[in-house]
């Protein structure tokens, strides 16, 4: 009896403070609203995916350089974080209604949110500036609109296909490939004189950026929508076919001995070194390969064709990263909502993508920048793919467009036919099984 | 005692523990448990979904491959770690010239940023290239060169060991403050009575060092069900998530799915082993003493 | 009273120890080295890491390095602000540890020593502050980050520090009650009946006792903060904010991770942390004496 009377009302306090915690999401909204009313001088809180964008997102943190250069009176105070720290903490800012003013959030996370009723319009900012709209290239701008509305734009455009080391190619006589058949002969030679044909690292799930490309040649995009609404199934005789090319890889020896234990940044390097034919990477590794002995003897590949494939087999990949959103409480401090609109403004123009294609990171509009393609000729050879006018891009790539759960058990199918983990069957009930269990 | 035991004391005395722990430790778990209940990714409002993630848990392969990993890496743990680290303890105890630094060398790597942890143990585990399976290759152990990591078994085993060696200095400081509470008047009874050195560490060391065997114990226990970065960064749960232990599977459906309800069902499934397991100890090792005190 | 005896016991027993020194010595040096050097192998290799280049890491990880390269340390430290990291983990640092550990010494005395109407009571409370021990930080990163805005404590030195006080709270209550447990009780006793009170109770008579414990306690504690992530990375947004372990993130982008940078910022970090263990761990035997208490 004692003791009951003594937990009682500790207990009862413990309660009181679950309920005002959880209950407490809604309360918190009054956030400072600084800036304001101190003269003009304005702060954007802008929170971005690695911990030290000067160093890691060049491009990027020069852009804000040179706004803040051009625009004295406005701060961009960048909050840096590692991606997945910088993920947990986008989503618990937005359970406690303290996002940041402007970030960079996952596709899937960044619908949610904009579902979720937290990400401002955009919608009349490009109602008002018809010019920068005429620019993008459309995958590019209408990637991030749902019910007509905008409510985000890409980061980067994603440029995605293996890299090839020309001189390993030359040297065993094999042809640069362009089929799948092509591929599988040029794996063959390969494996004979002990080079890794495709350099991989599961341990970095994510890294199947080529391979995601190829489920697009076996019609991923014509049926994902109905796929993801349980009208199909993921386990289709397409998709196996996929699947079933991956394993016939992995018997040839495409893939390295310690697949499972080595990181992609292993991958890339092995690719360096000249120990690996075929890299499966994309164009942000342009200016590592530059800086490399191997500058000279490298090419850009879109990936191999399937005869047996569905739909456009000249598929390209070029789509928008992860978009940039803008807190919805920005609209509630006028100061603030133009210094943002001047920021994107900027982001988007000519000017900024001119610093973006310094850096090596092609543009999202239609724009006729310099590339100094002797200072940068693998750059420059992405470029050239880029602008060839038989390939046409992929909507936008597979893991994009679906949930960040679906999206893993994507890559885990990938890497566990690749690993020898998975059957193909398996593989596409891995994918199947989650889709279904959502 | 007794008179200083007043109810308006004991109060004074626990106050600031009981509300730093309630409202850091106890309030989250509670919250944690309720997020369990639901369905929620993170964002937006969490969906009131009943059992529906447990029972999903009950089916989940990978959840039980953790599990059963998990024990794997506690076992070992524990047997390499308890007499080695006592062992390392013993040794350190004695007045060896330059003890400090070799305390500290021996501590170092309890200190080393988890991410080189991992690095570091690839180089030497890796079937590859790694120096294990080079050098038994060149002495002509082909045999014995084993998939250490990567493979489809051995990787617990092998983070047993890394782990042992990470926290081994760690575990050998707590024996060395048991080993320092020891009287030294009852050592040198026993020098009277002619005890050897064997004699003296059976029959007065080791009992009384009972207490801190325990904490160890529980210390290992509770810390091998919360290993997460030396996984992490040497297989990163792969291939395919056999290698997974609990807490790197509970932030994988967390944070790299975002299925935080679900999330949240294994980390109070995964608390709910750690308390059994613990417990089991403590009961265990009561029985025994109590066998004995009698 | 006790020290004095225990010195004369010493006295007495070195002309003993003597004679089997030579024998003991070579004894301990050998085992006690080798271990050493077995541990600290890979800890060695990493040092040798640390003069490489990134690519030379992981392409050529056995080959001695080609030249004692600096580069790596020159980048870490042109890319971290150390001084201002160890500023602000040596503020949460020590201010943790001197709360947490006045704090769960009051605890533990209370619960090792004062007599409770209800033992039953007693034994709960005290696994209940054990259960933390099981708890994996990810768990509470979600509830403290709501508290922490709700206190409105956000970019603050407390937003670490009341974590880090919660989360030590369940080891320091296993170690000094395990410890308390096992001293005897007479001295205590002898001061309440010369009428002590709580406060000089605990200060001249317990304290004193169990200083081996509170300096173990004290350099774990002290090395969790310095090397505790997932909260600082949550709870810290503010680059003036920033501590030690946030340091070796800055080194991982997305798509590349600078290796070389990592292990010369890691060992940068870890020198200070070993010279500190190295320097308190003596506290942990200099106890002995003065807890030799009659058995």
């Amino acid at each position: 009896m004692m003791k009951r009377v003594k937990l009682f009302p500790f207990f009862s306090l413990l309660l009181l403070m679950v309920i005002s915690v959880i209950g407490c999401s809604n309360k918190s909204a009054t956030d400072p609203v600084e800036g304001s009313e101190a003269s003009e001088e304005v702060t954007i809180d802008f929170a971005i995916h690695v911990a030290n964008p000067k160093d890691q997102e060049p491009a990027f943190y020069q852009t804000v350089e040179k706004f803040m250069e051009e625009n004295p009176d406005i701060t961009i105070n960048l909050q840096g974080t590692d991606q997945q720290e910088h993920i947990r903490n986008i989503k618990m800012k937005s359970q406690s209604n303290a996002l940041p003013d402007i970030f960079w959030m996952l596709p899937a996370s960044a619908q949610e949110l904009e579902e979720a009723g937290q990400l401002l319009d955009l919608t009349p900012f490009f109602d008002n500036n018809p010019e920068l709209v005429e620019k993008f290239h459309m995958n590019m701008f209408e990637t991030y609109q749902i019910d007509g509305k905008q409510y985000g734009m890409p980061y980067q455009p994603l440029v995605t296909g293996f890299w090839y080391n020309e001189a390993l190619f030359d040297q065993y006589n094999v042809d640069l490939p362009e089929t799948y058949e092509d591929l599988t002969e040029a794996v063959k030679v390969f494996e004979e004189n002990d080079v890794v044909s495709i350099a991989k690292g599961a341990r970095d799930p994510y890294s199947v950026w080529a391979f995601l490309t190829m489920l697009s040649r076996y019609g991923y995009f014509d049926k994902i929508d109905v796929i993801v609404e349980g009208e199909e199934s993921f386990n289709n005789d397409d998709f196996l076919k996929f699947y079933e090319k991956i394993d016939e890889l992995r018997e040839l020896g495409a893939f390295p001995a310690n697949i499972t234990t080595q990181s992609y940044f292993q991958a890339v390097e092995t690719f360096m070194t000249g120990e690996a034919a075929l890299l499966d990477a994309g164009i942000w590794e342009a200016k590592k390969i530059e800086e490399s002995k191997l500058a000279n003897d490298v090419g850009f590949w879109w990936g191999p064709t399937f005869d047996d494939g569905v739909g456009n087999q000249n598929l390209s990949s070029i789509v928008p990263a992860a978009p940039l959103v803008v807190g919805k409480h920005v609209e509630d401090d006028q100061a603030k909502y133009e210094a943002v609109m001047k920021f994107l403004q900027f982001y988007y123009s000519e000017d900024g993508a001119q610093i973006m294609l310094d850096n090596q990171v092609p543009p999202m509009i239609v724009f006729d920048g310099e590339i100094d393609e002797e200072k940068h000729p693998v750059f420059a050879k992405v470029v050239e793919q880029m602008n060839r006018t038989d390939w046409k891009s992929q909507p936008n790539q597979p893991d994009l467009v679906v949930s960040e759960s679906i999206a893993n058990a994507l890559y885990d199918s990938i890497y566990g036919v690749m690993n020898g983990i998975y059957t193909p069957e398996e593989a596409l009930d891995i994918v199947a099984n989650r889709i279904s269990g959502q | 005692m007794h008179w200083l035991s007043k109810k308006r004391y004991i109060c004074f005395m626990l106050l600031p523990t009981l509300l730093v722990y309630s409202a850091y430790i106890i309030l989250p778990i509670i919250i944690a448990s309720y997020y369990s209940l639901t369905r929620f990714s993170g964002i937006g409002v969490p969906e009131f979904i009943g059992l529906e993630n447990y029972q999903a848990l009950l089916q989940d392969p990978f959840f039980w491959v953790s599990l059963k990993n998990t024990v794997i890496v506690l076992g070992v743990t524990l047997i390499v770690l308890i007499p080695s680290a006592f062992f390392l303890a013993l040794l350190l105890n004695r007045d060896v010239k330059g003890s400090n630094v070799l305390k500290a060398l021996n501590f170092a790597p309890a200190v080393i940023a988890p991410i080189l942890v991992g690095l570091i143990w690839v180089f030497i585990l890796d079937p590859d290239m790694g120096f294990v399976n080079v050098f038994l290759q060149k002495i002509g152990l082909e045999q014995l060169a084993f998939q250490w990591i990567g493979g489809t078994t051995l990787t617990p085993y092998s983070v047993g060991v890394v782990e042992s060696w990470r926290i081994l200095g760690f575990i050998a400081t707590i024996f060395l403050a048991g080993l320092a509470t020891i009287p030294r008047e009852i050592y040198e009874a026993s020098d009277i009575d002619g005890a050897n050195r064997v004699q003296k560490l059976i029959f007065i060391t080791i009992p009384m060092l009972n207490e801190t065997f325990k904490i160890n114990v529980i210390l290992i226990i509770t810390f091998c069900f919360k290993i997460f970065e030396t996984v992490l960064q040497l297989t990163n749960g792969g291939p395919n998530h056999l290698s997974e232990v609990l807490v790197t599977y509970m932030y994988n459906v967390t944070f790299i799915s975002g299925e935080y309800g679900y999330g949240m069902a294994v980390a109070v499934v995964t608390l709910l082993i750690t308390i059994v397991f613990t417990a089991l100890f403590i009961g265990l090792s009561k029985k025994r003493v109590e066998k004995k005190g009698v | 009273m006790n020290q004095t005896m225990t010195q004369r016991q010493e006295n007495q027993n070195l002309g003993k120890l003597e004679k089997s020194k030579t024998k003991s010595k070579i004894w301990s040096y050998v085992p006690i080295y080798a271990i050493t050097f077995i541990v600290m192998l890979p800890f060695l290799w990493m040092i040798l890491l640390s003069f490489k280049s990134n690519s030379e890491i992981l392409t050529s990880p056995f080959s001695l390095p080609a030249s004692l390269n600096l580069e790596n340390y020159r980048s870490a430290i042109a890319t971290l602000d150390l001084l201002l990291m160890y500023k602000n983990t040596i503020i949460i640092a020590v201010i943790t540890v001197v709360v947490v550990i006045i704090i769960t010494f009051m605890s533990s005395f209370a619960l090792s020593r004062m007599v409770f109407k209800s033992g039953k009571l007693k034994g709960g409370l005290y696994y209940f502050l054990l259960l933390g021990l099981a708890i994996p930080p990810f768990i509470l990163l979600f509830p403290i980050y709501r508290i922490t805005i709700m206190f409105d404590l956000m970019n603050t030195h407390a937003s670490l520090i009341l974590p880090y006080i919660a989360t030590s709270i369940s080891f320091n209550t296993l170690l000094f009650m395990g410890f308390l447990k096992g001293f005897p009780k007479e001295l205590e006793e002898a001061a309440i009946i010369d009428g002590c009170n709580l406060f000089t109770l605990c200060k001249s008579v317990v304290l004193p006792i169990i200083i081996p414990v509170i300096a173990t306690i004290f350099i774990f504690n002290i090395l969790y903060v310095w090397n505790e992530f997932p909260f600082a990375v949550t709870l810290i947004s503010s680059d003036s904010l920033t501590t030690v372990p946030l340091g070796i993130s800055e080194f991982k982008g997305r798509w590349n991770i600078d290796y070389g940078g990592i292990i010369a910022a890691t060992v940068l970090v870890m020198i200070p942390q070993l010279i500190f263990y190295g320097f308190f761990q003596k506290y942990i035997i200099a106890g002995m004496t003065a807890g030799a208490v009659k058995g």
